[in-house]
């Protein structure tokens, strides 16, 4: 595993890849049965992949599924698992053939409101805003920290700071802002699978629309500095903008992402010191931290598809409906692309620095699969009068606000006998640290 | 009444043949034969219902 | 911070954790949880294993009979799926689905298990209860399990299909691991596909031969049958005699077992009236097989959207029918948790699909209606009820060898197969 990659021309280590195998790894359906003895699935059963060992540690569970059935047929789940690399990237960018669903879907309130926030309008205000005030909101929950000398990293700063970013945003009442924070919170996690966290989210749901209405008619009229006027300005067809549009846009967000990955970047970083050093020495080297966390120990562990009708792929046809599991966290540590899969390297030099599109590789590297889950932005940098897309938006931010934070905390560590670790609230659900404590 | 047998649904439960011989009897590869066309009789119209009543095929049904 | 378990709703109301099917608890005893969904979550929609269930009586039965609705495979008939590359058995009827080739292959046997046909097999299947018997008569106790019901059917199908006699015992162990590889997955698969190897191994001589001078049986009847003018491929034929072995042979076999322990520990008060009255084997295993049948689950896939109650399944969604749940509901038997043979709302005759009969009784859901109906459902019930009969004829006194017993319970989750006790020990005088 150690091995060292394949130095190339202009200084970039190319993963070295193990040996092709003698037989090609997939089959297509023709082959004979009995043929597929060997693909029986003897090292895994399914009912590990809905345990509590998956729900805290998945990596070891994927690793076999990456590594003996990178197609695998989850008959308790009723799911394939698709597990490598290019494999995982292949259905990310096949819109013919896989589908995402929105989380009203997940819902099953798809009347409920419409998505505006791919709406240029909004991209723009929240990137513009965004820089604006990412740094005082940093800098203000890391001078708390500062002046207690301890405090948690993952509640008390990842947690916080996309809720801070967020209110200030929507111009959120001071008075309102920990009710609209909670109920955000359960609206996001009621997409879960538990039907306790799906009826609390729907509830929640129903009290951001409580809440939303009489704004959205206040702010119609007197229209302000905030996301919610934007989005009143926007004129669809379908009829002007409603409060349920705006409770579902506010759904819809990739909340994991920012909270998640900060969370992870931190829990990386004061788990293993000399990257930390490194990260902390450069603002670039922070953000390829960023990056390499996104790699090793993405939030968003897994993506859902859905196939759009009967498809064969990957040697085995897929039903119409079939729902296909894109493991991210397989595929970032697949050794066929990433040196030492295992390995956190802040300034890993076979990982690509650049905004992931699809699967062409910038620079001929592999990029960590995370949010936006290695699917093109539908709203890229170019032509350059477009915003920012949310994929740099959001690492911009994350490696801003991680800056600040390691800039005023210069003498930061783990606080005594703290033993945090990564693990997800529910299987499926985010992937990441909820407990951080340090000393500063 | 005429008594008509869904070949597209029988599966040859054979229930009809068994239990009705009156009205039914074991044709070519299994499925039944009505051996009655003009259902009118009272009796035979009740082996008839019972017949509809048990086919777990739900395959044989009563028309004018 | 992190939770380990969702917090439990004891009413099973509003937020019954899909976690619960996974759990002993439920392979045990199952029927809190059918409960549960009866009242509170008649289409729940299980998103922790992907896939919709329907619990009370009229839902299952309605989509035991919508055909078009509700299909049983997953892939479309007229798909480019090579059949049986998924499947333990190899290419078999369950797995085409609602399509012509499932009525062409089911049609091939389906006459051979009911009527006449059956009546002729009536003398074997008593000679080898007997045989079955002689071997622990003289002990004064036996296991009903591994000395009794795993052993009668799986030698009824095999002379049924003209197998040798003496490859008995192998066919035993076969099918156990062909059973046991219809779960998902783990090792139990893997000692699946070993059995139907072995199995394809020793089969294939005799298929050629047959199908070149077929004789009498059921084998060679599988191998000459011609349906629109061809025969079947060597692969079908085998997928067929795999399915045949298996489903003949284990559900029959869980069946027998399952109707000895409620009769000795459910309801011991009734075996007087079974023993003094022969007849009444009937009424035991159609109670049994609406009170806790065999199979309890079946599987379906929505052909299209569907709306039930007040909710949409999408379409082709996987929905679980729990036939085991809707035996139970209040809406279609009184006093449903009660095992008793002379139940008077229970269709008894030996008709046994599903649905209302027009005496207003209701048939158990434990072999459904339609296009899936069992095709062995005579065959179980008369094969079951003999087999039983000789035993309670030969023996004095039978009773429970021991006073506690853990119950009827559902194999590991891993593994496939069907609810059943796993030992049975009785004791008898001669």
């Amino acid at each position: 595993m150690t091995e060292p990659g394949i130095e190339g021309r202009n200084g970039v280590v190319i993963a070295r890849r193990p040996p092709r195998e003698t037989t090609p790894r997939y089959r297509t359906y023709e082959v004979h049965q009995r043929e597929r003895v060997g693909e029986s699935t003897e090292k895994i059963k399914p009912i590990q992949l809905l345990s509590d060992d998956y729900r805290r540690n998945p990596y070891p569970l994927l690793e076999i599924l990456r590594e003996h059935y990178p197609f695998y047929r989850d008959w308790l789940g009723n799911r394939y698992w698709l597990t490598p690399y290019n494999d995982v990237t292949s259905v990310f960018v096949d819109d013919a053939n896989f589908e995402t669903r929105p989380k009203t879907w997940f819902y099953g309130l798809e009347g409920f409101g419409r998505n505006l926030g791919d709406e240029l309008s909004v991209l723009e205000f929240e990137a513009g805003h965004t820089d604006n005030l990412v740094e005082g909101l940093a800098a203000s929950l890391a001078d708390r920290l500062a002046s207690r000398g301890e405090g948690d990293i993952a509640t008390e700063f990842a947690a916080q700071l996309p809720l801070d970013l967020l209110c200030e945003m929507y111009a959120i009442a001071q008075e309102d802002r920990d009710l609209f924070c909670k109920r955000y919170w359960r609206a996001q996690r009621g997409t879960s699978w538990r039907p306790d966290l799906q009826n609390d989210g729907r509830q929640a749901l129903d009290e951001l629309l409580g809440y939303f209405e009489p704004l959205v008619e206040e702010r119609r009229s007197h229209p302000g500095e905030d996301l919610v006027s934007v989005m009143l300005q926007h004129q669809p067809d379908e009829g002007p903008v409603t409060a349920g549009d705006v409770v579902v846009t506010l759904l819809e967000r990739d909340h994991e992402t920012l909270h998640g990955a900060l969370a992870n970047l931190w829990y990386l970083l004061l788990t293993h010191p000399e990257e930390f050093e490194k990260a902390r020495s450069d603002g670039r080297l922070m953000k390829l931290g960023y990056l390499e966390t996104l790699r090793h120990s993405t939030p968003a562990i897994s993506a859902l598809r859905f196939a759009r009708h009967e498809v064969e792929r990957f040697g085995k046809l897929i039903p119409e409906g079939a729902l296909v599991v894109c493991s991210a966290g397989a595929a970032n540590r697949d050794p066929r692309v990433f040196n030492d899969p295992d390995r956190f390297v802040v300034d890993r030099r076979d990982l690509c620095q650049r905004e992931p599109r699809g699967q062409y590789r910038a620079d001929g590297l592999a990029t960590g699969i995370a949010f936006g889950l290695g699917k093109p932005s539908s709203h890229p940098a170019i032509p350059e009068d477009r915003p920012r897309s949310k994929y740099a938006l959001t690492r911009d931010t994350a490696v801003t606000a991680s800056w600040v934070l390691s800039e005023t905390l210069q003498n930061m560590s783990l606080a005594p006998g703290a033993e945090p670790e990564l693990a997800a609230l529910t299987v499926g659900e985010m992937h990441t640290c909820w407990s951080l404590p340090v000393r500063c | 009444m005429k008594v008509v047998i869904d070949r597209e649904k029988c599966f040859m439960s054979g229930e009809c043949y068994y239990n009705h011989p009156e009205l039914f009897k074991m044709g070519e590869e299994g499925y039944p034969e009505i051996l009655i066309e003009d259902v009118t009789d009272e009796e035979h119209l009740r082996h008839a219902r019972e017949a509809i009543e048990v086919c777990p095929a739900v395959a044989i049904s009563l028309t004018e | 911070m992190a939770e380990a378990a969702a917090p439990s709703d004891e009413r099973g109301g509003r937020d019954l954790d899909p976690r619960v099917f996974d759990s002993p608890e439920f392979q045990r005893d199952p029927f809190p949880i059918y409960k549960a969904l009866r009242d509170h979550h008649p289409v729940y929609h299980d998103r922790f294993h992907n896939r919709w269930i329907l619990s009370r009586y009229w839902d299952v039965d309605g989509a035991f009979q919508d055909n078009e609705s509700f299909d049983r495979a997953m892939y479309k008939p007229d798909g480019p799926y090579k059949f049986g590359t998924n499947h333990v058995f190899g290419p078999n009827i369950l797995e085409y689905g609602n399509s012509d080739e499932h009525r062409r292959l089911r049609n091939i046997v389906a006459g051979q298990f009911v009527g006449q046909k059956l009546n002729d097999f009536l003398p074997m299947i008593d000679q080898i209860s007997h045989e079955v018997i002689d071997r622990f008569i003289d002990d004064g106790e036996v296991e009903i399990v591994s000395q009794f019901s795993s052993q009668v059917p799986i030698r009824v199908i095999s002379n049924m299909l003209g197998l040798p006699r003496e490859d008995e015992n192998t066919f035993v162990g076969w099918y156990q691991d062909l059973i046991a590889g219809l779960g998902f997955g783990g090792e139990y698969f893997a000692r699946g596909l070993k059995a139907r190897n072995d199995m394809w191994d020793y089969i294939d001589p005799m298929i050629e031969e047959r199908s070149k001078n077929p004789g009498e049986d059921l084998l060679s009847r599988i191998c000459v049958a011609e349906l629109n003018g061809s025969r079947m491929t060597p692969e079908e034929i085998k997928g067929f005699v795999a399915l045949l072995l298996a489903a003949g042979g284990d559900t029959t076999d869980k069946a027998i077992a399952n109707m000895w322990y409620h009769l000795m520990y459910t309801r011991p008060d009734q075996y007087p009236d079974v023993r003094d009255n022969p007849n009444l084997w009937e009424n035991v295993f159609t109670e049994m097989m609406r009170y806790d049948p065999v199979v309890h689950a079946q599987f379906r896939f929505t052909t299209r959207e569907v709306q039930i109650h007040d909710k949409v399944i999408p379409e082709r969604a996987g929905v679980i029918l729990y036939l085991g749940a809707g035996n139970r509901d209040e809406r279609a038997f009184n006093d449903p948790d009660t095992f008793d043979i002379h139940r008077e709302d229970l269709h008894m005759r030996r008709e046994n699909r599903s649905g209302r009969y027009k005496d207003g009784k209701n048939g158990h859901l434990g072999f459904g209606i339609g296009q899936h109906f069992c095709m062995g459902y005579a065959m179980a019930r008369q094969e079951s009820a003999i087999a039983c009969r000789m035993l309670a004829e030969r023996v004095k006194n039978i009773r429970p060898k021991f006073t506690e017993h853990d119950g009827v319970t559902a194999p590991n989750i891993d593994s496939g197969g069907f609810r059943a006790p796993s030992e049975l020990w009785l004791e008898f005088d001669r």
